[in-house]
């Protein structure tokens, strides 16, 4: 084998949809995701940088999108987060069925509970845990920290920003998906060019 | 052929902290999407393996090339395999394979 044939090819992708996420939405991610490939076994690998950055960044574009959430956008976002349905549905102050029937479809979660939803997913990305998150809610002895990007001046304002302001949107064509675009903004000054300490963020909305 | 049962539990910790966001944003992760889509396996299914999963086997646990094999849960309680590499110091692990059981499988269906 040559030098050659030893180096992969690294190429960035301008515009990468991920479709193996599970979304019940278009995803996109912006000149951020690499994609190598490997000779030896003759695969394509994608390189998303922060996976779970990325995965936080998405449920929130979608917390404080106003379009109603379907049932299979409630399942994602649960499971995004790693939350139990049973512990969800106690948090929401509904039965397990209820929920289980929401996220089918056969159901549909009424506006207060949205709301209480959306603020839980929105507050949880900023958590290590948010099924330690949920526990704490429940009892205030349980310990859950916050992750070193959580600042609560940030957590201020985005919930005055959208969320009481929030009017969920009941009433949009079936015929528009939703389509989330994120951008790895950059390291802040004085962080090492080598570090790649940037963030997930929804660059706009669009429906 | 596998490690002790003490190194495979410090693997493991060190596995469901990457799964965690508390993981530095320098951690990376690498997929080929052609074996998730042919599989109907989601990246949040692999995340789920990763956060609650046991490694079943390591022949390495530092150092970049290290070889794992975890075994887990997805969301609907299905038994899934991961066959992953740790390819650089910087904490990128390559998905190389992953299986669903095949009872599962049926299950699923």
């Amino acid at each position: 084998m040559t030098q050659h044939e030893l180096i992969t090819a690294v190429r960035v992708v301008p515009a990468y949809e991920v479709d193996t996420l599970g979304a019940p939405f278009r995803v996109t991610l912006l000149d951020s995701v690499h994609v190598n490939y490997d000779p030896k076994l003759d695969k394509d690998f994608v390189h998303i940088p922060d996976f779970v950055g990325m995965v936080n960044a998405l449920v929130r574009s979608r917390a404080i999108h106003p379009r109603k959430l379907g049932g299979s956008e409630i399942t994602f976002l649960r499971k995004a987060l790693g939350v139990r349905a049973k512990s969800l549905a106690s948090y929401l102050d509904i039965s397990a069925e209820h929920l289980s029937r929401c996220e089918t479809g056969s159901k549909v979660l009424s506006s207060a509970s949205e709301r209480m939803l959306r603020l839980f997913v929105f507050l949880a990305t900023f958590y290590e845990s948010a099924e330690d998150l949920l526990a704490k809610l429940d009892q205030p002895e349980v310990t859950a920290e916050p992750t070193r990007k959580a600042k609560v001046s940030e957590l201020g304002e985005a919930f005055l920003q959208y969320f009481l302001t929030l009017r969920i949107q009941t009433v949009f064509s079936a015929d528009e998906p939703l389509h989330f675009e994120l951008v790895r903004r950059p390291a802040e000054e004085g962080v090492s060019p080598n570090l790649d300490e940037g963030d997930w963020s929804s660059r706009r909305l669009a429906a | 052929m596998g490690s002790q049962l003490e190194p495979l539990n410090i693997a493991t910790d060190w596995l469901r902290g990457y799964a965690q966001t508390c993981l530095p944003s320098d951690a990376s992760f690498e997929f080929s999407e052609d074996d998730l889509r042919d599989k109907n396996i989601t990246l949040l299914d692999v995340r789920q393996v990763f956060r609650t999963g046991t490694v079943v086997y390591a022949d390495k646990l530092e150092g970049p090339g290290g070889l794992w094999i975890v075994e887990g849960e997805d969301f609907d309680g299905h038994i899934l395999t991961a066959t992953i590499v740790v390819i650089s110091e910087s904490i990128t692990v390559r998905l190389l394979d992953i299986e669903i059981e095949e009872d599962d499988r049926n299950d699923a269906a």
